[in-house]
């Protein structure tokens, strides 16, 4: 066994053990030291995670694995912890007192998500998917606001029975093929695919990752979860949680194979979500849960990827993944900083009027933003969706694939709503927005990326062809 | 330095100028001209080294060329089996681009240096000389790129930056309507390139310029499809080399800044086409029915446009009118299929054609006037420099030996004299006469007319002076001399004697009639024959192109307008977006708060469908 491919978790479980220290400081200090120490955090992370890449092996008698697949999202997941961490420090509805605990549950969630990219068994998976659940419940109850808990409460309640669920099915597809490991179920699928138990059981195990993903129909906590949790920790449910959704979609997938009827239920489930999200998102007016029923859409754009079930639809979902927390990263970055100056943690669409003449560089950070969520070239969401799309279009389905562009078109109209808001309206206050040093570097990384990543995805596009290959089962 | 080294000053140092001068503050954006001339003089000498490295054509062809993009066969096109579609940015580099990429870069020197001097009064300097810059990034990058696509893109901002600066003064009303027409004509025809190109990619599945030889598309396309296909990209030539009948924009858009109409609307961008059809020359050849077109525009061209520069008055346009006939013999010569000689009248013609139109702008700087009769009445002939650089342009226009254009010229006599038939022949030998009548008819003009009411000149500091006579007289110099590069030069007598023949003839018929200005000045305004009207009205181009879009395109446009209202806006799209809405708020209506609703909604949906299709 070697360890040093554990490192990151570790790192991350070292952290974890200090900042459960720091809660026995003053909490002056400490709430200070957490805007220095969390981006630090993030960037050892990564710098960790990135020389991890290129290896692959198994842990703790074959339950766990690092190959490209896990640690190229662990690298999404860090970065999008990293983004997470830096806009932090505009946290406005966090409690003083509670600020430690914000860290510690950021943290631990992390690390549930990096596990679960890598579980190859059935109870790590389910341990670590608990794990970044609870700490997500937490996380979206710690406000000060009356409706917080009741969120909280919801999600728990929401997640209890979607992980119900999915022990259900698990318990079935287990008791079908005599063993909790993946890779003894892969070797097991061919022959038991055909057996109804054995799709029944996936379907049920399956509603715990479409509640990951916030996919129809166990969306329904999305909207009132983004609505409530303080904005930095909706942007973290909405970009990391996302990604490790996408990740055990892959590995679940790879490991089972999808049978003609299951591509028909996820082919349904897609285009409700797609129908849904941008038909409600339409007549929304809390910008938080515009995006809910956004990323409602987005979820099923990634599901037409995952049920494509090729080499190529895997890839193009990592990819859009990743495309997806950059773009979404972007648009809570504006939402989170237009929250703090407005001093009113549930911006509503006319906060946003004139962002343009208040500040030009955020104003353009949200248009790309949305532009590339909305799929416009040359932007990564573009490239992205093209290339999901023709993953999805190579099997056939250009029914969903043509119904999924037609979204494309409605979801413009809310996403550039919110663009005349920005640009066309007058503010109210002149006030220009000032940003801190970390908030206006990841913004330009953040701008950067979303058109490199658009004009030259082709390495990018690569590694997650190259990361689907190696993680076969 | 190596070669790509090169490659990157060459291209960036006109972009890095466009830059700065955007970026400067209003305070000292007086130094936009340094900034402007300093970068292009850097773009210059690096190509000559360039162009000196290479000078016998040794290690050409070059290429940098890096995958971009891998498309698999998605794009779904019946029945053409091609594995992966490629497409690549780069550059390329062989004697052809060598060539234009100098002439490129020095005229543009050449222009920013003479610009100085012309735009010294002017309050917006910096705009033009960022635009100039920006011209000389989009065309020097038009030259060295390697592929189709990269090419028009390029193509695309050469044709903005003429738009730009053909309406520099938008606030006449005439330059703004110009520039309109430059664009939209441009644009009309550059749907034809564009979808031509589309067409070579599905078809073809590569648009690099290296692979794109006539066997090679032979093999893989059939007779009709690579004519249609060139003949699509030929549009694109039309509309940038002002070929009949897109060719009605240039003309106007002599309402730019003269030393504009220098560099882009005479040597550089409207060359553009010219240039393409030499860089792509075999996907042209691959069809003789493509040749044959080219041929017959070029000539239908050249003739027509010659005719009306013979009766112009505004020295710009004649020189304007000109240029078109010119660029006509050019793509007669390719289409000949001599791409060599019609390259090497290209650069030929771009040095002599500079150089009278900077001329002419430095007597409309002086004199403040575009009518040649005016220019000599007040004064035109003192201005010794100018008249001088004037008769050595016209002279090597008329293809006098042994300037520059004789040689050119000649060589294009001879291609169509034994590739052409005697048909385009004859028309070409009777453009050349009618060059030398309107040349010498300029000429003689302004030179032989008595001075009425005289100019005299503003004095002017030494700087102006220098900027003004240094491009002049080195461009003079350069039409002289350019003539001898050609090196598949051999003299041949009996054409020789032709050409001198034509000179002749057209210049004794222009004196003729004009070596008394004022006289044949007032016999033209007498004269209303129907020829005479023809030309005037410019074979009724404009009034076509005016019933067109005002009459029937207008008709069709109120149709279409009602329809669109109707049936489109209201019944479809309007009755689709409401429904939208509707739907989104009747869904809306699900997220209602509790949590038991939410759970029994996700258990029943989920049950429901895994039943259903389990």
């Amino acid at each position: 066994m070697d360890l040093s491919l554990f490192v990151p978790e570790l790192i991350l479980l070292g952290a974890i053990a200090y900042l459960l220290c720091l809660t026995l400081s003053s909490r002056q200090i400490a709430g200070s030291a957490l805007n220095i120490f969390l981006p630090g955090l993030g960037m050892i992370l990564m710098v960790s995670t990135f020389f991890t890449l290129g290896h692959s092996g198994v842990l703790f008698s074959d339950t766990y694995r690092i190959d490209m697949i896990s640690q190229g999202f662990k690298l999404v997941l860090a970065l999008s912890f990293l983004l997470v961490a830096v806009l932090s420090c505009h946290r406005i509805s966090i409690p003083r007192d509670r600020e430690v605990e914000y860290g510690i549950f950021l943290s631990t969630s992390l690390l549930g998500m990096m596990m679960m990219t890598s579980a190859v068994d059935i109870l790590t998976l389910y341990v670590s998917m608990e794990l970044s659940s609870y700490s997500l419940y937490l996380l979206s109850a710690l406000r000060r606001d009356q409706r917080a808990p009741e969120a909280g409460v919801k999600y728990l309640l929401f997640g209890a029975a979607a992980s119900g669920v999915f022990l259900w099915g698990m318990s079935l597809l287990v008791g079908l093929s005599g063993t909790t490991s993946l890779a003894g179920i892969a070797a097991q699928a061919p022959a038991l695919v055909a057996q109804p138990a054995f799709s029944l059981g996936l379907a049920f195990a399956l509603f715990a990752f479409l509640f990951k993903l916030s996919a129809f129909p166990l969306h329904f906590w999305a909207p009132d979860v983004y609505e409530s949790a303080a904005t930095p920790v909706t942007s973290f449910i909405a970009t990391a949680s996302k990604a490790a959704a996408v990740a055990i979609f892959i590995r679940i997938f790879m490991a089972t194979g999808l049978s003609a009827g299951l591509i028909w239920v996820l082919g349904i489930l897609a285009f409700l979500s797609m129908t849904l999200g941008n038909a409600v998102a339409l007549v929304q007016q809390d910008v938080k849960r515009l995006l809910a029923y956004s990323s409602i859409a987005q979820a099923g754009y990634l599901l037409l990827g995952l049920l494509s079930g090729t080499l190529e639809g895997y890839s193009s979902s990592f990819f859009y993944a990743f495309a997806y927390v950059l773009m979404n990263t972007a648009a809570f970055l504006v939402v989170i900083v237009v929250a703090e100056s407005s001093r009113h943690d549930n911006p509503q669409i006319s906060h946003f009027n004139g962002l343009a003449e208040r500040s030009p560089f955020l104003a353009l950070l949200l248009l790309l933003g949305l532009l590339s969520l909305a799929g416009i070239p040359p932007l990564a969401g573009f490239t992205g969706k093209w290339i999901l799309f023709s993953a999805a279009m190579d099997q056939g389905h250009w029914f969903l694939v043509l119904w999924a562009v037609l979204n494309s078109v409605v979801s413009l109209f809310y996403y550039l709503t919110l663009v005349k808001h920005v640009y066309l309206k007058k503010p109210e206050t002149a006030q220009p927005i000032l940003l801190s040093t970390g908030t206006k570097i990841a913004a330009f990384l953040l701008l950067v990326s979303l058109v490199l990543l658009g004009v030259f995805p082709n390495a990018f596009i690569t590694f997650t062809q190259q990361a689907i290959l190696s993680g076969a089962f | 330095m190596t070669d790509l080294h090169l490659f990157w000053v060459i291209q960036l140092a006109p972009l890095l100028a466009f830059l700065l001068i955007q970026v400067l503050p209003k305070t000292i954006n007086k130094v936009a001209p340094a900034i402007g001339m300093a970068f292009s003089l850097t773009a210059a000498l690096a190509s000559l080294n360039l162009s000196f490295a290479h000078s016998q054509g040794a290690g050409l062809p070059v290429e940098f060329s890096r995958q971009w993009l891998v498309v698999a066969d998605y794009a779904v096109w019946p029945n053409i089996p091609v594995p992966h579609y490629t497409l690549s940015v780069g550059f390329l580099l062989d004697p052809l681009n060598l060539l234009m990429i100098t002439l490129v870069t020095t005229i543009s020197f050449f222009v920013q240096l003479f610009s100085f001097y012309y735009m010294n009064e002017d309050p917006s300097r910096p705009r033009y000389f960022g635009f100039l810059s920006f011209f000389s990034f989009s065309m020097t990058g038009l030259v060295l790129s390697n592929n189709l696509l990269q090419t028009f893109l390029f193509w695309e901002l050469v044709g903005l930056t003429s738009y730009l600066l053909i309406g520099f003064w938008f606030e006449k009303k005439s330059a703004a309507t110009a520039a309109r027409k430059a664009f939209v004509i441009n644009r009309l025809a550059d749907l034809g390139f564009y979808l031509g190109i589309i067409l070579l990619f599905l078809l073809f599945g590569t648009l690099g310029f290296a692979t794109l030889k006539a066997d090679a598309l032979r093999n893989v396309l059939g007779h009709g499809t690579l004519t249609l296909i060139g003949l699509l990209i030929f549009c694109g030539v039309m509309g940038k080399s002002a070929q009949f009948p897109f060719h009605v924009w240039l003309p106007d858009a002599m309402e730019g800044p003269t030393p504009v109409s220098a560099l882009i609307h005479s040597a550089t961008m409207v060359a553009a086409g010219v240039f393409l059809l030499a860089r792509a020359f075999d996907l042209f050849s691959a069809s003789h029915t493509t040749l044959l077109v080219i041929l017959s525009i070029g000539a239908i061209t050249a003739l027509m446009s010659a005719t009306l520069a013979a009766i112009q008055r505004d020295i710009k346009r004649i020189l304007a009118y000109s240029t078109v006939s010119q660029l006509g013999l050019m793509v007669m010569a390719i289409g000949a299929g001599s791409a060599e000689s019609g390259m090497f009248h290209l650069s030929t013609h771009a040095y002599f054609k500079s150089l009278l139109f900077l001329t002419s702008g430095a007597f409309i700087h002086r004199f403040h006037t575009n009518d040649i009769w005016e220019i000599a009445d007040r004064g035109g002939k003192k201005d010794a420099v100018a008249l001088g650089c004037l008769a050595f342009g016209l002279l090597s226009l008329s293809g006098v030996p042994p300037f520059a254009g004789f040689f050119s010229k000649d060589l294009i006599l001879e291609v169509l004299k034994h590739h052409g038939g005697i048909f385009f022949y004859g028309v070409a030998v009777l453009v050349s006469f009618l060059t030398a009548y309107y040349s010498f008819r300029l000429f003689f003009v302004i030179a032989l007319s008595k001075i009425g009411h005289e100019v005299r000149a503003h004095h002017e500091s030494l700087t102006l002076k220098i900027s003004r006579a240094l491009p002049l007289f080195s461009l003079a110099a350069l039409s002289l001399i350019t003539g001898f590069t050609g090196h598949a030069f051999h003299l041949n007598m009996e054409l020789l004697i032709t050409t001198v023949i034509l000179v002749v003839a057209g210049g004794a018929l222009a004196y003729s009639q004009f070596k008394d200005p004022a006289a044949a000045e007032a016999a033209l305004r007498g004269n209303q024959g129907f020829i005479f009207k023809i030309l005037e009205r410019k074979f009724f181009m404009d009034d076509a192109y005016d019933f067109l879009v005002k009459k029937v395109g207008l008709a069709l446009g109120r149709w279409l307008n009602a329809f669109d209202r109707a049936v489109i806006n209201s019944l479809m799209v309007n009755q689709t977006s409401f429904s939208v809405m509707r739907l989104g708020r009747v869904v809306s209506r699900l997220q209602n708060g509790l949590l038991q609703d939410y759970l029994a909604w996700a258990v029943g949906i989920g049950i429901l469908i895994v039943f259903c299709f389990l």
